[in-house]
């Protein structure tokens, strides 16, 4: 009982640390990280230091799906950190990317022994060798951004999948949106 | 001076008076050739009849693609269809005459002690004559080859130019559930598997001379390029710059590679060495700069930049460095494909809500588009003699490989349904 | 460069020398002489090689004299067609109908027309209705025979009437009308030469007589050359697939007894491609022993070319 008890209150310190960092803006945004659930079993064992992170394990299974299962090489997830989405062969950051950013920079900022991973990732259409370009620009844009809001360069590092791992395998406006992106994985 | 104009005039008339009628013939009224291809029948050893049954369908299916001849109904052919003999005295060429053939294929299949021996060969029905005749051994597996190699050396007989049916097609698909790279015959068959990476290879490219591949792989995690010796399966990681290491392409001679790195921050366009080493950088703009494609005397490249706002074709002098833009039109032109006889590059092009193939000449004239219809028509390669194009298309849903002869006719999906295939590159001839 | 050395030469010639004069005046008949040459009369020589194609029926054999007509005209009409010419020199009696008549031979564009020239010709003197349907015969003869009328001689004609409709319209000052009367009769002129395009793409069904454009003889049918032409091309078979380029052309001579039997064949001029070559050759080969007779021994030079291959993609 006693254990549970420890545990539980664990876990609402942790996820109270989150809101408080993370999403101190717009604590709405929480909701795009309930699909996760299944961490928060994970967070109590995890190895790594913070409490409020790593809580992922299997993460890719509510979005991305048993087709793109986590590739060699390719970083996990980091609960804390969101994706942002650009527009059609763009590279530039939207007003709305910006805000997630700066969030972004703050969790990194507070949790600085974590080194981050950059993913650009494009949709479907076009040359596939002209998109591992284009998400490498975008990846870049993204770690150009952070620096500028103080992430040192040494704790991030980026890679282009171009249109290789959607996160919608489907065609389409709406798979497309989602799938031009830049995701934050952790670094091995 | 009346006299002299006169003259002049006299002059002017007299070729036009000559003894014999004129005439002008201004197009062939046939424009494809009239062939009949016969079913071997056994010579020698009682071989399987599904041989001599394979051979002629393989064969049949490469003549027709190919887009040089009209088929003659073998339901009209005569007593010398079944007949053996092989020798052109042999032939009795007036039966084929009667039925419109100008062209014939005979040949025969035996079986020597194990193994498949395919006697073919081509008549030229008007003169009687033998145009090539060929023998070929093997295994029974060997039958499809045999007949590829043979609709090759008829391609020869009848341009002077040996076509590309004996080649292989490599090629992407994720069968496995990742990205690997496969190899097939030109008509789909035969599908292998070449690496085991269990991670994302792309577009792979052939050597001119030897039988390897380079192509891009995320095997250990970063974008890097490899080369493998298809046959041994030998394998080796030659660059593996920071960032990118993409679309690698052998230059003419197979002494270079033209490929994109990253490594400075931006996409530009290098020249290596087949180890790795870096010869040249081959671009320098702040614009992303892939998909280099060379043309056959290796001296210029075309390649894809989006240095104007939107991704366009360029072609660049290797050794001085100009850069000209070659495309003018649509927001989105993307893998140039320099022709082996260098007088057309092929691109794919966005145009509306597809991406459909356009051809142009390198200096940016006379463009032409090859495709239309659904599916979003991708990633075209030449065959090594310039008369077919393999490319890719997802008409059907998921993405396969299509080939085409060069004026966007006689398109066929090769590959099998059922995962998606992308990224073809058609082998030189071996 | 012709002009600009005229232009100089007069302008600094006048005042200079006296013989001057006459060396400008013959340099500029020479050059005048050089224009005529080569732009009115003689483009049938310069434009020699654009003849028309014809499609003659295989079945119609040759004849000796071939009379005016076209190649692909077929058998059963040439009487019909005579019958039909000397009627078109009377002077018409009943000219709308006929021309109504005529007209209903263009498919989709009748209605149009039809409705507008009784609405113009109501008010107009009968004679004038007369003269125009005179002249509209004409132009229907003069276009009939010829299987591709020129434009610049449809222009020419219409200008040419023009004209002189424009000095009637003077003297009796019916200004207004006689705009639209052109328009009408611009109108009706292209709807003739659509006629006869019309029945030329139609193939046989054309009202012309079986002969050929330029034939002088009295015998429905088409000289031996035009025939072996197109004998020839059904014979010669080629793939664009076996072209590397389609700038090619070839020449044969070649000669053909009494009997339509190949006695020599001979190549005058190659193409530079061995493929074109043979394929030419075949063709010359298959057609060895010809299903039609010479009144004597003939030699005909016979050049192959790509003129009228669709272009290669």
């Amino acid at each position: 009982m006693k254990k549970r008890n420890a545990c539980k209150l664990f876990l609402v310190m942790s996820l109270s640390v989150l809101l408080c960092v993370a999403c101190a803006k717009k604590p709405a945004t929480t909701s795009m990280e309930e699909g996760y659930g299944s961490g928060t079993e994970a967070a109590g064992t995890s190895e790594l230091d913070t409490p409020a992170y790593g809580a992922i394990g299997e993460s890719s299974v509510g979005e991305e799906g048993a087709a793109t299962e986590k590739i060699p090489g390719m970083g996990d997830d980091i609960r804390g950190l969101e994706r942002i989405h650009f527009e059609f062969d763009q590279y530039t950051l939207t007003a709305e990317a910006r805000e997630i950013l700066a969030r972004n920079a703050q969790f990194l900022q507070i949790h600085n022994t974590i080194r981050v991973i950059i993913e650009g990732h494009c949709d479907e259409r076009g040359s596939d060798e002209y998109n591992l370009a284009l998400g490498e620009r975008r990846a870049r844009a993204v770690k150009d951004y952070m620096g500028s809001l103080g992430i040192p360069a040494s704790q991030m590092s980026i890679i282009s999948y171009g249109e290789e791992i959607p996160l919608d395998p489907q065609s389409g406006e709406e798979a497309w949106a989602k799938n031009r992106r830049a995701d934050f994985k952790q670094a091995n | 001076m009346r006299c002299r104009l006169l003259g002049f005039l006299v002059l002017l008339f007299l070729p036009f008076s000559g003894f014999a009628y004129q005439l002008e013939v201004r197009s062939p009224g046939q424009q494809a050739i009239p062939l009949a291809v016969t079913q071997f029948p056994a010579m020698e050893g009682n071989p399987p009849a599904e041989v001599a049954r394979e051979f002629h369908e393989v064969l049949s299916n490469d003549l027709d693609f190919c887009g040089l001849f009209r088929l003659v109904d073998p339901g009209a052919f005569l007593s010398d269809a079944g007949r053996l003999g092989l020798e052109s005295r042999r032939v009795d060429f007036e039966q084929w005459r009667t039925l419109g053939a100008q062209a014939l294929i005979k040949g025969g299949v035996s079986l020597q002690g194990g193994q498949v021996v395919i006697e073919a060969r081509l008549y030229d029905v008007l003169r009687r004559r033998l145009l090539t005749g060929q023998r070929y051994s093997g295994t029974a597996k060997d039958v499809r080859t045999m007949a590829h190699a043979f609709a090759d050396q008829i391609l020869k007989s009848m341009t002077g130019d040996m076509g590309p049916f004996k080649a292989k097609i490599a090629f992407i698909s994720d069968q496995s559930g990742r990205k690997e790279l496969y190899l097939m015959d030109v008509d789909g068959h035969e599908p292998v598997r070449l690496t085991d990476h269990n991670a994302i290879v792309l577009n792979p490219d052939f050597s001119p001379y030897s039988k390897e591949l380079i192509f891009t792989s995320y095997k250990t995690g970063t974008p890097d390029l490899y080369r493998k010796e298809i046959y041994t399966g030998r394998e080796a990681k030659i660059s593996s710059q920071k960032g990118l290491n993409i679309a690698g392409r052998f230059r003419g001679d197979g002494r270079a590679v033209a490929l994109t790195l990253s490594k400075d921050g931006n996409a530009e366009i290098y020249l290596i060495g087949t180890s790795g080493h870096i010869l040249k950088r081959l671009t320098r703009n702040w614009g992303i700069d892939v998909d280099p494609s060379w043309n056959p005397d290796g001296d210029k490249i075309a390649f894809v930049s989006d240095r104007l706002g939107n991704p366009h074709i360029f072609v660049l002098d290797v050794f001085s460095l100009k850069e000209e833009r070659i495309s003018f039109a649509g927001k989105y032109n993307a893998t140039p494909a320099w022709s082996p006889k260098g007088d057309r590059i092929v691109f794919s092009r966005l145009e509306g809500r597809t991406f459909d193939l356009y051809t142009v000449s390198p200096d940016g004239s006379d463009e032409r588009r090859l495709t239309f219809g659904a599916g979003n028509k991708e990633h075209p390669r030449w065959s090594p003699d310039g008369r077919f194009l393999a490319y890719s298309s997802d008409a059907g849903g998921k993405k396969a490989i299509y080939i085409m002869r060069a004026d966007g006719s006689g398109q066929r999906r090769i590959s099998s349904s059922g995962s998606n295939c992308l990224h073809p590159a058609w082998s030189p001839r071996w | 460069m012709a002009q600009k050395k005229l232009v100089f030469h007069s302008a600094s010639g006048g005042t200079a020398y006296a013989g001057f004069g006459r060396m400008i005046i013959a340099s500029l008949v020479v050059h005048a002489l050089v224009v005529v040459l080569f732009s009115g009369i003689f483009v049938p020589l310069t434009k020699k090689k654009d003849r028309p194609v014809y499609y003659v029926d295989l079945v119609n054999l040759p004849v000796e004299r071939p009379q005016a007509g076209r190649p692909d005209g077929s058998k059963s009409e040439p009487a019909k067609a005579k019958k039909a010419a000397p009627k078109a020199v009377e002077p018409p009696k009943p000219p709308p109908a006929k021309a109504a008549e005529k007209v209903k031979l263009a498919p989709e564009k009748t209605p149009a027309v039809k409705e507008k020239p009784p609405a113009v010709k109501t008010p107009v003197k009968k004679e004038a209705v007369k003269k125009e349907a005179v002249k509209k015969d004409e132009v229907k003869k003069k276009d009939t025979p010829k299987v591709k009328p020129r434009s610049v001689e449809k222009d020419y004609q219409q200008s040419v009437l023009g004209a002189v409709e424009a000095l009637r319209a003077k003297k009796k000052a019916e200004q207004a009308e006689i705009a639209r009367k052109a328009k009408i009769e611009a109108l009706k002129n292209k709807l003739a030469a659509m006629t006869t395009q019309d029945s030329r793409s139609a193939g046989g069904a054309s009202d012309a007589p079986l002969g050929v454009p330029d034939g002088r003889g009295d015998q429905a049918g088409v000289s031996h050359g035009l025939w072996l032409q197109t004998y020839l091309t059904s014979n010669w078979s080629l793939s664009k697939y076996q072209l590397s380029r389609q700038d090619l052309e070839a020449e044969i001579h070649v000669e053909y007894d009494r009997e339509g039997n190949l006695i020599r064949k001979r190549l005058v001029r190659s193409s530079g491609d061995k493929v074109f070559d043979r394929s030419v050759e075949n063709a010359v080969l298959k057609s060895s022993k010809l299903p039609i007779t010479f009144p004597q021994r003939v030699e005909f030079d016979i050049i192959f070319n790509l003129k009228d291959l669709p272009e290669k993609n």
